[in-house]
């Protein structure tokens, strides 16, 4: 996978076209429309009798994110950097908002209610605190220790207030965003190596002091040893069942399966992938896959073009979210990773997870473009 | 610019693809690679796991009865966003389905209007299962639209609450719980049926004087089992209070479980049975041996007591077995050494599973040599501070029985399974501890056990109860009778445990009229040739009188 090589064949603008085209990355932008019209199509069809509606949901989900994403591609990502303390407090407040007076559902407080509109703050302060951290990396180096610890504490609170509602899938992304950020800003191999070990002894001394729940600790555990009859592990083996029985092209749209039984658990959520590999078999999860696999390197492409340590990080960062929850969610429902109830980006059902994603790209975008910009600058162009 | 950022990115971006492909070759792997095997078991999932059930095999006794088998019915499933008058409709079924389910016209309409997620009527939403082919053809004739029928198939346990913990349950799903239904799912999946080795006329009986027995004495519950001596089969197994498969939501999990295998107890006085034969085998004492035994003996720090004061006399092995001295016990263990006990004690399977065709065994609890303390010789050979299952118990009973080999308890009735195992004691200490055993029956603490026309072997044991939380001892007692008869040639070994019995804890009167009940309708149902015809059994004395020197409280 070649990242920086297109640096020195970098695109010369054409006269005539918009700038914000010309500098725009088109493949990233493919790769996102494919994966929003997979994730609708998913839910048309796997949402039964239900199908229209849960895709209407997803659309309008697209529409806010495009809303916000537009404006966000077309301003200079570096502008976010002046308001990096309000974001911060924005993030903070929102998780201790949903704390004290967010909804309980399926046993845990995620959501809030503006209005009649059901937000779930967790999704976008993963993007904020993507922000947040690229921005203060940015501009420390991240092997001096106390910078280092510095922004551990900056990303543990919130990490900490997403765990207590409990969602502990969601506070792990802020972990792999912390060791992916702080690696490639130049933190230490032996700082990450301690942490990954204190994180181990932390996890231990959790288990053994019950501080997460029977509940999380039987669905880490499932997929070891599906067979034993726990909840979980018949999610696991039902999720292996339909993702095997699909074949190499599927049991066809309209067919009976396990999915619209109701053996499938949380088929249009958590399990979707399960559900859409049944359908559409094989060539149908390896066409998701791609669209995936390309979307994460197109993101590491503009992380290496970025014209800055920020824009740099920022990509990275991003691109770490997109990788986490697609790398677990399908091992997940593959049987290869514990459940720990994360969705897949673009296809689970959840507006406020698309319209995050969506405006991900934007920011990704607006990377993009500045750099060729300054590139192209830089050239004479 | 950070050119360590750009270079550790890269090292980012290998990671990334190896993730990408690991989970490409895992998407190909299952549904390429293993894909005929996942379709055949979507395709039962789909078929809602009723295909499993219907042709799902029977449980068999050894007398050909069914314990749990598998019948046609119906379930009757609802469109709820095709149902104009939801309450009429639930009116119309609730004539019909009324009678056989006792549902309510309420309960069948909240059914008629499930709501899906986006709170709109639902399109499927199954009504009531396990409806009776005639009910099923009464609905298909009332044409209801939004009402239809489904084949299905419900598992049914034809003899209620008999053997209901061995048996096991079948629940939604077609998921086994437990038991049989658990242990041989695979087998009765694949539509065979599993003979058990299992006699429903002997469970019958076992299960109504263990009844019987919780009743008379108070008893929070009981358990019991008969197993052949020779080969270890199971020939009943019973846990009293029961419950009935057929309701199984309505038990609690602590009734569902098999406590003859899953609750290890301190044998208390029948384990005093081992500690003689230890020593017998490694030649410390004789038939002979003449122990002065007092009524109480220091060791360590602790000191043991006969459970009635007594002057101090002089006892044979067969005596001190016989009124059960604590004291007695403890000298002859002092002769054979602890070490040489904590291994006769491994030897005759304690401290580990059986090996029963059973999930959920437990192991009991045996300290290890090394973790004896000062006063471990004074309470283990009378069984004291160990713990061990009725299951094993009663399999050690048996080696001491049929001559000296171990034996694997089983329930499945597979020819050609060999239950007997190594030799751990010699012919001549089995019957020589078999004669004292039948010596306890006939003239010492176990003479209710008697039975006419035949000779019996057995011990009473009393213990305090082992709080499991805790592992120190709570209020109550567990008392038990362990035993085999005819005593000469053994064909089978009872044990009786009675928890927490508030009449009485004496286990001749607590457990060994149960054992007596049982053993006799077990040897006379299987014809067994009596070994002592014409002779009586002698009229049972008051147990007070007859345990001189005293029986362990």
């Amino acid at each position: 996978m070649s990242l920086s090589r297109s640096q020195t064949r970098v695109a010369i603008p054409r006269e005539g076209a918009a700038s914000w085209l010309r500098f725009g990355d088109p493949v990233l932008l493919l790769a996102g429309l494919g994966l929003t019209a997979f994730g609708i199509f998913a839910m048309y069809v796997a949402g039964a009798d239900d199908g229209q509606s849960y895709a209407l949901d997803q659309l309008v989900g697209f529409v806010v994110g495009l809303a916000v994403a537009v404006p966000l591609a077309l301003v200079d990502y570096k502008y976010l950097k002046r308001y990096l303390w309000w974001i911060y407090a924005a993030a903070v407040a929102s998780l201790v908002f949903v704390l004290v007076f967010g909804a309980a559902a399926g046993g845990a407080q995620r959501w809030i209610f503006l209005g009649p509109i059901q937000v779930q703050p967790s999704e976008f302060v993963k993007t904020m605190m993507v922000i947040v951290l690229a921005g203060y990396v940015a501009d420390h180096y991240a092997g001096n220790s106390a910078t280092f610890l510095r922004s551990l504490a900056l990303i543990s609170l919130p990490a900490l207030l997403v765990f207590a509602q409990p969602d502990l899938g969601t506070a792990l992304v802020f972990g792999a965003v912390f060791l992916v950020v702080a690696f490639i800003g130049g933190a230490k191999l032996w700082q990450l190596g301690a942490l990954l070990a204190l994180g181990a002894a932390l996890s231990a001394l959790a288990v053994r002091l019950g501080i997460l729940a029977d509940y999380q600790v039987a669905r880490l555990t499932a997929f070891i040893s599906p067979e034993s009859s726990s909840d979980y592990g018949y999610q696991v083996v039902q999720s292996q069942n339909a993702i095997g029985s699909g074949g190499l092209t599927g049991k066809g749209l309209g067919e009976a399966t396990l999915g619209n039984l109701g053996f499938l658990p949380e088929d249009q959520t958590d399990f979707i992938f399960s559900n859409v590999a049944e359908r559409l078999g094989f060539v149908g999860s390896i066409i998701l896959l791609v669209l995936f696999f390309v979307l994460i390197w197109r993101i590491l492409h503009i992380s290496t073009m970025a014209r800055d340590r920020f824009g740099l990080l920022l990509a990275a960062g991003l691109g770490t979210i997109f990788l986490f929850h697609a790398s677990v969610n399908l091992g997940m429902a593959m049987g290869i990773m514990p459940v720990t109830g994360i969705p897949l980006p673009f296809i689970s059902y959840g507006r406020s997870s698309l319209v995050v994603s969506v405006i991900s790209l934007g920011i990704l975008q607006s990377i993009a473009m500045r750099s060729r910009a300054e590139s192209s600058r830089q050239l004479g162009a | 610019m950070s050119r360590v950022g750009r270079r550790r990115l890269r090292l980012v971006a290998v990671a990334v693809a190896l993730a990408g492909i690991f989970l490409g070759a895992r998407a190909a792997q299952l549904s390429i690679v293993d894909f005929q095997e996942f379709q055949a078991l979507a395709a039962e999932g789909a078929a809602g796991g009723q295909e499993r059930v219907e042709e799902r095999g029977d449980i068999l006794t050894a007398d050909g009865r069914q314990l749990a088998t598998s019948l046609p019915a119906s379930r009757v499933v609802a469109t709820p966003y095709q149902i104009e008058e939801p309450a009429e409709v639930a009116a119309q079924l609730e004539d019909v389905l009324g009678p056989e389910t006792g549902m309510a016209a309420s309960g069948i309409e909240e059914k008629l209007t499930t709501k899906n997620g986006s709170g709109e009527l639902a399109g499927y939403s199954p009504v009531a299962e396990g409806i009776g082919p005639e009910v099923a053809r009464e609905i298909e004739t009332l044409g209801i639209e939004g009402i239809s029928t489904d084949p299905d198939a419900v598992r049914a346990y034809p003899h209620e609450d008999l053997a209901s913990q061995l048996t096991g349950h079948l629940g939604g799903y077609g998921e086994a719980f437990g038991g049989i239904e658990g242990h041989h799912d695979k087998t009765l999946e694949g539509g065979e049926d599993v003979s058990l080795t299992l006699d429903a006329a002997v469970q019958q009986e076992l299960e109504s004087s263990l009844e019987e027995a919780v009743g008379e004495n108070g008893a929070e519950g009981a358990q019991g089992l008969v197993m052949r001596v020779d080969d270890g089969s199971i020939v009943a197994l019973a846990n009293s209070p029961g419950y009935d498969n057929n309701n199984y939501e309505e038990s609690s999990p602590e009734e569902q479980r098999n406590r003859v295998l899953t609750d290890p107890y301190e044998p208390g006085s029948t384990f005093k049975a081992f500690t003689l034969a230890a020593a017998l085998e490694e030649g410390s004492i004789t038939q002979e041996t003449g122990f002065v035994v007092p009524d109480s003996i220091k060791v360590a720090d602790r000191t043991i007591n006969d459970s009635e004061e007594h002057e101090t006399e002089r006892m044979t092995p067969e005596e001190i077995l016989a009124e059960s001295s604590n004291v007695g016990t403890v000298k002859v263990a002092q002769e054979l050494g602890g070490e040489a006990l904590a291994e006769h004690t491994r030897d005759f399977g304690f401290g580990e599973p059986t090996g029963v065709d059973l999930y959920g065994e437990d192991a009991g609890n045996v300290p290890a040599y090394r973790d004896w303390s000062g006063s471990s010789i004074g309470n283990i050979p009378i069984g004291q501070g160990l713990t061990a299952t009725p299951l094993q118990l009663a399999a050690g009973y048996a080696t001491l029985a049929n001559g000296g080999f171990r034996v694997t308890p089983h329930i499945e009735d597979s020819a050609g399974s060999e239950g007997r195992g190594e030799r751990v004691i010699s012919r001549n200490t089995s019957d020589i501890v078999r004669g004292m055993l039948q010596t306890v029956v006939d003239d010492g603490t176990g003479q209710m056990a008697q039975i006419p026309g035949y000779s019996v072997a057995g011990k009473t044991g009393t213990s305090q109860k082992v709080d499991q939380e805790t592992g120190t001892y709570g209020g109550g007692y567990i008392v038990s009778f362990a035993g085999f008869a005819p005593a000469d040639d053994p064909e089978y070994v009872t044990l009786i445990v009675v928890d927490d019995p508030q009449e009485s804890i004496w286990g001749e009167v607590v457990a060994a009229p149960a054992f007596q009940k049982v053993m006799s309708f077990t040897l006379s149902y299987s014809n067994v040739v009596p070994d002592r015809p014409g002779r009586e059994a002698r009229e049972p004395a008051q147990p007070q009188e007859t345990a001189a020197a005293g029986e362990t409280p």
